[in-house]
């Protein structure tokens, strides 16, 4: 479990540029789930994943690895760094060897692992991001710009790490290969049982594949606990430029337009965040399994 | 009907020897002046190497482009390398990350590198800068550091930078993809504005089916072909064979679309959130009238 304990994390400090781009806050992201953060541009979300595995340490508070500091020396910020595994946004940009499989191999390589190991870790990271077995002896430069997306998100989960952080991993990507990449991701952490952190600036992705999503605003935590706790503070979020996703705002104008004709939705309206969930209320609500409505 | 861009048999291909596998292959299209197009498709589709070969970027390796512009006042070609300046005056483009076209470390001088390097005298660089500026909302902010800007504040800079080109076309290459929902709707906005008000064809590459939705027109592209052409409404209609390209069509057209397949009183295909809501709220009420006629 990662814990954050009042982090705030100052950029500049003591220059003219000085801000604040985390102030004073804390949240535990637990073991085994899917955590979404959503948040502006400069809400400050990337400095808190950068906070993550150490690659930056807080100006003051503390950040908890399963109850230790991961600041506490240089050795224990190392050894973070393969516990937690961040995969940044457009990875593809950090690609740099000569095959795809050298540079899947290595974040492996540099934990010491034999051959034999990074072979292996190489393989599974491949077959988990859907990487087929003729494309590792590639050069990473000559595939799609989805494909290469992939390398990079294979390239930090060979090292199997037992928090993935990734910042808008599917961004820039078409609406299929979207729905790969998360859904790999989800079913990685369903067979490894470890936990996922997704950055995202689309509610339909984060509402989709979250189990709980903290919501950020100007480096504070505006709300955090289940999407439909979260997407209930409808004005805060869209008064701090997010949204909800389409679908939900549907249902919540689908419910006063009804209101206005004298017929009331129950609550399981308020909670809808996908296009499945939409479909099945409503298909009850219109009896539309017996055939339409005659 | 008047084109501005018109492609002819137009054929490319990454190999520089041009025989290799085509990315466009005898694509045939013309943009209407003043109209808004989105362009979707997969990725490695071929979209974004349709709208290099339209502002002079790449170079066919078969067919041509016509460009008719108003400011050079005749058909220009992108084969002919005279007509280049002439055509990137013409068409503008914003790529998807605006730190790969800002230029300059304050807002202002960024917007005037394009009409400085056109050779305007510099009330007249002042002039368009400072109404570039205004037009997409960021006049305060014009002695910024562009470094320090949001996402979107920063694309719009970019955009601010093509419109004091005074371009008679821009070309949004997936230029929302990086923003938050808020810059996403700002820059949404500028995009129909200029069309709008300024009288500028807007071509917008997008994966945000929501996106395409607003425009005028919707081409699918596949395999550097057109597959589908028509209104948004037409295009979104056609949900299955979208899927089948490793498209979508928006939230509101695909609930509307399976709650109208499963036989509910609705219209096959919406485009839009308000729509969508109508169309279901219609449907409940008629089946709850109808539930209480039959009791």
């Amino acid at each position: 479990m990662i814990e954050f304990s009042d982090v705030s994390y100052v950029y500049g400090k003591r220059t003219p540029f000085e801000r604040v781009a985390v102030n004073n806050i804390s949240f535990k992201i637990e073991d085994g789930l899917v955590t979404g953060i959503i948040g502006h541009t400069g809400s400050g979300k990337s400095t808190v994943a950068q906070m993550m595995n150490a690659l930056l340490c807080p100006t003051s508070g503390k950040v908890l690895l399963d109850g230790a500091d991961i600041n506490a020396s240089k050795e224990v910020s190392f050894r973070t760094r393969f516990e937690v595994g961040i995969v940044f946004q457009y990875p593809e940009y950090q690609l740099f060897e000569e095959t795809v499989e050298k540079d899947i191999a290595y974040g492996p390589a540099n934990m010491g692992l034999d051959e034999a190991q990074i072979k292996e870790r190489v393989q599974m990271a491949a077959e988990f991001v859907g990487l087929s077995s003729d494309i590792l002896k590639a050069s990473p430069f000559d595939l799609s710009g989805g494909q290469k997306r992939r390398v990079a998100i294979a390239g930090v989960v060979a090292m199997k790490p037992k928090t993935l952080v990734l910042d808008e991993p599917a961004a820039g990507l078409d609406p299929k290969g979207r729905a790969e990449i998360l859904s790999r991701l989800c079913a990685y952490r369903k067979a490894e049982g470890n936990s996922l952190v997704i950055i995202s600036h689309s509610m339909e992705d984060v509402a989709e594949y979250s189990d709980r999503i903290i919501a950020m605003n100007d480096g504070r935590v505006l709300c955090d606990g289940t999407p439909g706790e979260v997407f209930a503070h409808y004005d805060e979020l869209i008064s701090s430029g997010l949204a909800i996703p389409q679908v939900t705002n549907i249902m919540h104008k689908v419910k006063e337009k009804c209101k206005k004709c004298g017929i009331a939705l129950d609550d399981g309206a308020d909670s809808i965040f996908t296009v499945d969930e939409a479909y099945a209320y409503l298909s009850k609500l219109l009896s539309l399994s017996k055939k339409g409505v005659e | 009907m008047s084109y501005i861009i018109k492609a002819q048999d137009l054929c490319f291909s990454y190999d520089e020897d041009g025989t290799g596998k085509k990315t466009v292959e005898n694509l045939n299209l013309s943009i209407e002046r003043g109209s808004f197009v989105a362009i979707i498709g997969h990725n490695g589709s071929g979209k974004s190497t349709i709208a290099k070969l339209m502002c002079g970027v790449l170079e066919p390796t078969g067919g041509e482009i016509y460009i008719e512009s108003e400011g050079a006042q005749r058909t220009l070609k992108v084969s002919n390398d005279d007509d280049l300046f002439d055509i990137r005056k013409t068409v503008g483009m914003v790529f998807q990350n605006p730190d790969n076209q800002l230029v300059a470390t304050v807002v202002e001088e960024d917007v005037a590198f394009a009409p400085e390097n056109l050779g305007f005298p510099s009330d007249v660089i002042r002039e368009k800068v400072d109404r570039a500026l205004s037009d997409v909302g960021l006049f305060e902010y014009r002695l910024h550091d562009t470094h320090k800007l949001s996402g979107g504040q920063k694309q719009r800079v970019a955009i601010a930078g093509i419109l004091a080109m005074s371009p008679e076309c821009v070309i949004f290459d997936e230029s929302t993809a990086m923003l938050d929902p808020k810059g996403r709707q700002d820059v949404l906005h500028i995009i129909s504005e200029m069309r709008d008000k300024m009288g500028i064809t807007v071509i917008l590459i997008t994966h945000y089916m929501n996106e395409a939705a607003l425009a005028d027109r919707v081409l699918v592209v596949d395999g550097g072909k057109v597959l589908l052409d028509g209104t948004p409404r037409e295009v979104f209609a056609k949900d299955k064979l979208l899927s089948s390209c490793g498209l979508e069509v928006p939230q509101a057209t695909e609930l509307v679309t399976r709650l109208f397949d499963a036989g509910a009183d609705t219209p096959k295909t919406v485009l839009f959130e308000d729509e969508a809501a109508d169309a279901i709220a219609e449907a409940i009420i008629k089946a709850k009238n109808n539930q209480t006629h039959e009791r």
